[in-house]
């Protein structure tokens, strides 16, 4: 364990430097994101000002949503984005076999495999979103509330770390699968900026079930919003993201575990 | 004129190589057109006319603006191509071939950019078709209306196109210019009314866009399509989107000799 904690930052220091060779991009990168971000916000803002609501969802409500899917989102952009941005890649090119000849964990090997500096703003800006939520919703944050937070924000981090794992792995089958990353990509970017009781029953049974992004910001958010009318399924649900978590963990592992004998079992 | 029209065709040609990444981008639209259809539905779901506008007349504006952004933006939202290739052609010195040629560079680059446009509506066809069945948006009121839309969608075309070459003459002094580039595009998308039509902004904000180019490159089309600018009052602005185009070709014109010198004072 220890020997993984010391590798773990060893390698981090290096992706650091290596992006440190990029710094331009990295100072353009903070305002893009930075801007689009509050830009859209800025956007929800001046169409609820004509609206008043999103079905029952104010803008403070929204922007609680989109702030706390950042927080987990920065995190992952920051320390992961390998099993996004890499894994399928790897697989397909046949570049996967030097996460095979090491003795570590091939999945860490690729999780350290590089990082995107620019998750500090994602997280930056979820930070400055969930605070102007606060502010507008005038929410009080207890100490239990902000544990609470913790747990939710680390386990929405999972719940995207197995989704994209789960759809990445199925490269090691089927080789063609941009589109099928491209459509949990466009459900993790576009639809939970919005409360995912919005859309027709599939994709809320989509999105509960199958890839349960509703839990990394909808259901939490009814939780600390205390919003039983928007409820989708049971109300046992806004308590159910650490444990979805853990179980879409412990599937996306699997589907990655099979992956890679069935890699190895093609003999190249 | 004929190796300008060679050109064209060339770059046509080059789109259709990539006949492969359809399918991602069907999906892609698909996804969008559901997800704002499902948006405005929820912003709806309290009242039936906002500033004026109905349900499916938003659904119009909104569904043709994802079209036409389709077929504008040439590449994606956040994604100039021009300024990418403009950057890599700097990069590696080919551009001194390109400018080596006994054509105009700005006209050459149009051409090509050309080629890439009529792709993008070939394909949009199909994707407009369906989205009257399945959507129900409609078409303009009279061929009169829908003969201005096209005058001001052309319009918005070249407007786009002259604020991407500015852009990616950016290269000659950064050698990097995709941050600008998507940095560009970010604000095109937030304040032209792509996303959320002008009227919703509020009045000091709308005051300050006038000013700006940006309206005239969504706003003014989809307002025509759907009938909320009539007349005279189209009329103007199309005037409008012709001034802006006169000195934006004016700006590249000058920003394109000062470049070049920049070039021939490094030795190329």
């Amino acid at each position: 364990m220890i020997f993984y904690i010391k590798l773990f930052f060893t390698f981090f220091k290096l992706n650091l430097k290596a992006q440190m060779e990029y710094r331009i991009n990295f100072i353009m990168s903070i305002f893009h994101i930075l801007i689009l971000q509050l830009g859209n916000l800025g956007l929800i803002w001046v169409v609820l000002d004509s609206f008043q609501a999103l079905r029952d969802w104010t803008f403070g409500e929204i922007a609680f949503l989109v702030g706390l899917r950042l927080l987990s989102h920065g995190l992952f952009t920051l320390f992961l984005p390998e099993i996004y941005w890499g894994l399928s890649n790897y697989i397909v090119r046949g570049e996967f076999d030097r996460f095979l000849l090491k003795p570590v964990n091939p999945l860490f090997l690729l999780i350290t495999n590089g990082i995107i500096l620019s998750g500090i703003t994602d997280f930056s800006s979820g930070i400055v979103i969930l605070w102007i939520a606060t502010k507008s919703l005038e929410l009080n944050w207890t100490f239990i509330n902000l544990l609470i937070l913790l747990v939710v924000v680390f386990s929405g981090l999972l719940i995207e770390i197995s989704a994209y794992l789960a759809t990445s792995s199925v490269a090691f089958w089927v080789t063609n699968l941009q589109t099928l990353n491209f459509i949990t990509f466009q459900f993790h970017e576009q639809y939970i900026l919005y409360p995912v009781s919005i859309y027709g029953k599939p994709i809320q049974y989509f999105l509960t079930f199958i890839i349960p992004f509703a839990f990394i910001n909808f259901y939490p958010s009814a939780y600390f919003l205390d919003k039983p009318s928007s409820l989708l399924f049971h109300s046992y649900f806004v308590y159910l993201t650490p444990i979805v978590a853990l179980i879409s963990f412990g599937v996306a592992y699997f589907i990655w575990k099979r992956g890679i004998l069935a890699y190895q079992s093609t003999g190249s | 004129m004929r190796a300008y029209l060679e050109i064209c065709k060339k770059s046509f040609q080059e789109r259709m190589a990539y006949r492969g990444e359809l399918l991602i981008r069907f999906v892609g639209i698909f996804m969008s057109f559901y997800l704002l259809y499902m948006f405005w539905k929820a912003l709806y779901a309290n009242s039936t006319d906002v500033q004026g506008i109905s349900f499916h007349s938003m659904i119009t504006y909104t569904i043709m603006s994802a079209i036409m952004g389709g077929i504008i933006n040439i590449f994606g939202i956040l994604n100039v191509y021009l300024a990418y290739w403009m950057s890599s052609r700097v990069r590696t010195g080919e551009i001194v071939m390109d400018m080596m040629k006994p054509t105009d560079f700005q006209l050459y680059l149009f051409s090509h950019s050309f080629g890439r446009l009529l792709f993008n509506v070939i394909v949009s066809v199909p994707i407009f078709i369906l989205a009257i069945f399945i959507f129900k948006i409609y078409l303009p009121d009279s061929l009169a209306v829908l003969a201005l839309f096209a005058v001001s969608l052309s319009m918005s075309y070249l407007l786009t196109f002259l604020i991407d070459f500015m852009v990616s003459l950016v290269s000659f002094w950064t050698t990097q210019n995709q941050g600008v580039g998507g940095f560009t595009r970010l604000i095109i998308a937030l304040l032209s009314g792509a996303f959320i039509p002008l009227w919703f902004f509020p009045e000091w904000a709308r005051n300050i866009l006038s000013y700006f180019p940006f309206a005239s490159i969504y706003h003014v089309p989809l307002s025509i399509y759907i009938g909320k600018i009539k007349s005279i009052e189209g009329f103007r602005a199309i005037s409008l989107q012709l001034i802006w185009i006169g000195a934006l070709y004016a700006g590249s014109r000058l920003l394109w000799l000062k470049s070049r010198r920049k070039l021939m004072t490094h030795g190329g």
